[in-house]
């Protein structure tokens, strides 16, 4: 009996692979798990922490995107005000970015789809479009840049990626209470502090035990890169508030564009389904045509009629435009869209959520696990990045003082100093998203009126700017 | 009612007088709103052209012209300013009061009173549908060379058809619509102007003032136009015995839960039996 007991203890010993003690366990491989990993390594003061970083997807794309750049643009583009740009300067990857591959604009045309209502942002290089893959890509060559300049061996280098690599249960140390996580390749891997850059659904958050609070919008995103008619001769950025959600047509370099696109649950769906024809056609209608025009056409194509949809559509849009000069088309609406890229309709659902807290007994929170947001504002990654940004700086501080950096002493001055900038921004962005879902004309000329009064004080425009690109 | 206005010249006279005062008040009235307008820098060129004052010279100068061409549209509506337009729907207010004969007074009463948000209405009526754009777009005017009388005359008597022509053959009540400014709005005033005999006919009701009564108070509820709604205030002018025979609450109810008479295709209802549109359209016969 007690032989058997002896023998099984041996098979499970020899099953049980090695636990990996890592300083810094990063799971999540998107922009802002990388800019942790990459400015922790940069900064002179943490660079000899050992790092790990956990992807649950493949990175090829990602590593191959620098030396084989693919020729068209990707569905998921981001707008990157001053402030990121200079963090990632600071961080050293934005020499890696593929400068063709970016756009930077210099004013932004806000209208409303119930009233003439429109206020202009001006201000030069006040955002810059860039690709999500562009700044991971430039990220993971600044990593191998650091390698390289280490001159050490790569398992010495202490910065570890991993992609392909799901976390399937996170358990605590008996001995030290250090998290451990177990991977889906059979590894465990004992932290020092274990970072979540995970996402919306958080494991590493839902280990944490922190709430997070917020609610859906009923809303989904949907997103598409097109071909304007054609090159762009001064970039702006367009949105229009339409009752059903804002919709966004972003620069990319030359005749490209990128389109955001909220909508309820039932048009996006109709959105990403409806010949490519149809939806250009709609796009341009969207930034042009009164709701009702528009509420005929979700309707008709919900219903599945198309037949003369699109004749129905340019009636109206130039019925709509007859009265304008060129100048004053060119003034008030973007560029025609003429195509769209094959396959790069997608949608997500939209949300507001915001975590209790960032930080607690090693573990730290960044990026959309600790809070996402409505894309209207184009803030989401932004907040990533001075997330970021902040922690390192706390992880820095920590350590010239000597502090174990998973202890939330050292990682509640990041939480202290995000939370409430973070917190400000989503419900801003919460109260535009609700105060232009409202069709109750009273509320829509009140809105336009505060529109049209804040686009004629420029001190106070300067100021939101400001606000907003962190300038 | 003819007879007794039109011998009296003095009064005449006397109204005309009377119009130029009522411009003056009006011109200092509209003058202190002129100035509240804010003006872009760029603009303040145009705003030396857009003061009243010379205006008026000019406006009253060419009231007494005939008008000069680009004073109207391709399509010959008359371009007005906000002043015009205040002081037309004034005038032509009072004076269809007065004289509710006059056909012209109360067309372009009709016109003026019919704001821009009122008729936007109307057309989002007509948008919400694909018949309804379809009208839009292709614009029908029902006239005799649409609607060719010859055709119509061999429609059984109980067509709709049959009926429109019986009743349009008196004379053309349907005037061209010259004050409203955007050539939509127009158009939209215009198939609201010519759907008028059929309410006539669906409703069952005459042409006479005890049956135009109605007929407005159905109008009312189902456009919303403010001309009918103060057209139906005549009926304080019956007498006792008239005003207990016609139920102007029933009318309006009657126009408002009808379906939108702007966005109907009448001319694909032609062959239609009378009884049947009724029904399609759930229009309850008055009497």
């Amino acid at each position: 009996m007690s032989l058997i007991f002896k023998r099984a203890l041996a098979t499970a010993k020899s099953v049980v692979p090695p636990v990996k003690t890592v300083d810094v366990l990063i799971i999540g491989g998107g922009p802002a798990g990388l800019t942790l990993g990459a400015s922790l390594k940069n900064s002179s003061i943490t660079k000899d922490l050992k790092i790990e970083l956990v992807e649950g997807f493949n990175l090829d794309p990602v590593k191959k995107f620098y030396d084989e750049t693919p020729e068209h643009f990707t569905n998921r583009v981001v707008s990157l005000t001053p402030q990121t740009i200079n963090f990632l300067e600071k961080t050293g990857s934005w020499k890696f970015i593929k400068q063709d591959r970016i756009q930077p604009y210099d004013s932004i045309v806000v209208t409303e789809g119930l009233s003439d209502a429109k206020i202009e942002f001006d201000h030069h290089s006040m955002a810059t479009m860039v690709e999500n893959v562009n700044i991971q890509s430039s990220l993971y060559q600044r990593i191998k840049e650091l390698e390289q300049e280490s001159e050490l061996k790569s398992e010495d280098f202490g910065l570890n990626l991993r992609d392909n690599t799901r976390v399937e249960q996170i358990t605590k140390d008996e001995t030290n209470q250090w998290p451990v996580v177990h991977l889906s390749t059979g590894e465990q891997i004992k932290t020092r502090l274990l970072v979540g850059a995970d996402g919306f659904n958080s494991p590493v958050r839902k280990f944490s035990g922190i709430e997070s609070r917020g609610w859906f919008y009923n809303r989904f995103g949907v997103v598409a890169t097109l071909k304007l008619e054609f090159p762009v001769f001064k970039y702006a950025g367009w949105q229009r508030f339409l009752p059903t959600g804002p919709i966004a047509l972003l620069p990319l370099p030359d005749d490209n564009a990128t389109l955001v696109w909220s909508q309820t649950v039932e048009n996006s769906e109709m959105l990403t389904k409806i010949d490519s024809e149809i939806f250009i056609n709609l796009i341009n209608a969207a930034f042009v045509l009164e709701d009702v025009d528009m509420q005929f056409y979700y309707k008709q194509l919900n219903k599945g009629e198309t037949e003369g949809l699109i004749e129905d559509i340019q009636w109206r849009i130039n019925h709509a435009t007859q009265k304008y000069s060129d100048e004053q088309l060119e003034e008030n609406f973007p560029l025609k869209v003429v195509s769209i890229e094959e396959n790069s309709r997608a949608r997500f659902p939209l949300k507001l959520s915001h975590a209790d807290s960032y930080v607690s007994e090693r573990i730290a929170l960044v990026g959309d696990a600790a809070h996402t947001t409505h894309p209207l504002a184009g803030q989401g990654l932004n907040m990533g990045q001075m997330d970021v940004q902040s922690l390192v700086g706390a992880i820095e501080k920590g350590m010239q003082r000597g502090l174990d950096i998973g202890n939330p002493l050292v990682l509640e001055p990041y939480w202290a100093d995000r939370y409430p900038e973070n917190h400000l921004l989503l419900g801003v962005v919460d109260k535009l998203h609700k105060l232009y879902s409202i069709r109750s004309e009273p509320i829509v000329a009140l809105r336009s009126f505060g529109l049209k009064a804040v686009n004629s004080m420029s001190l106070l425009k300067d100021f939101m700017i400001g606000k907003v690109s962190g300038k | 009612m003819l007879s007794r206005h039109i011998p009296n010249v003095t009064q005449v006279s006397t109204t005309i007088s009377k119009r130029t005062f009522i411009i003056s008040t009006l011109a200092t009235l509209t003058n202190s709103q002129y100035f509240k307008n804010i003006q872009l820098a760029d603009e303040i060129e145009d705003i030396h052209n857009k003061l009243p004052f010379p205006q008026m010279d000019e406006f009253i100068q060419q009231a007494r012209e005939p008008l000069h061409e680009d004073r109207k549209f391709p399509d010959g509506r008359i371009k007005l300013n906000s002043l015009e337009q205040s002081s037309i729907f004034l005038i032509s207010g009072i004076s269809a009061l007065l004289n509710p004969a006059n056909g012209t007074h109360i067309n372009n009463f009709g016109e003026v009173s019919s704001f821009e948000f009122v008729l936007k209405n109307l057309r989002d009526q007509m948008l919400q549908t694909s018949t309804g754009r379809s009208i839009l777009r292709e614009r029908p005017l029902m006239n005799n060379e649409t609607l060719d009388p010859e055709w119509l005359k061999t429609l059984p008597e109980n067509s709709l058809g049959f009926q429109y022509l019986k009743f349009t053959e008196d004379g053309d009540s349907r005037a061209p619509v010259k004050l409203i400014q955007d050539e939509e709005l127009a158009y939209v005033f215009l198939r609201y102007r010519q759907t008028h005999d059929i309410v006539h006919i669906l409703t069952k009701s005459k042409i006479d003032l005890a049956g135009e009564l109605p007929v407005k108070a159905f109008e009312f509820g189902n456009t919303g136009l403010p001309m009918t709604g103060l057209a139906c205030f005549a009926w304080f002018k019956l007498s006792d015995k008239r005003k207990a025979r016609i139920n102007m609450f029933d009318s309006f109810l009657n126009g408002l839960q009808s379906k939108p008479f702007i966005g109907v295709k009448w001319e694909d209802f032609m062959e239609w039996d009378v009884e049947d549109v009724r029904k399609e359209l759930g229009v309850i016969p008055q009497n």
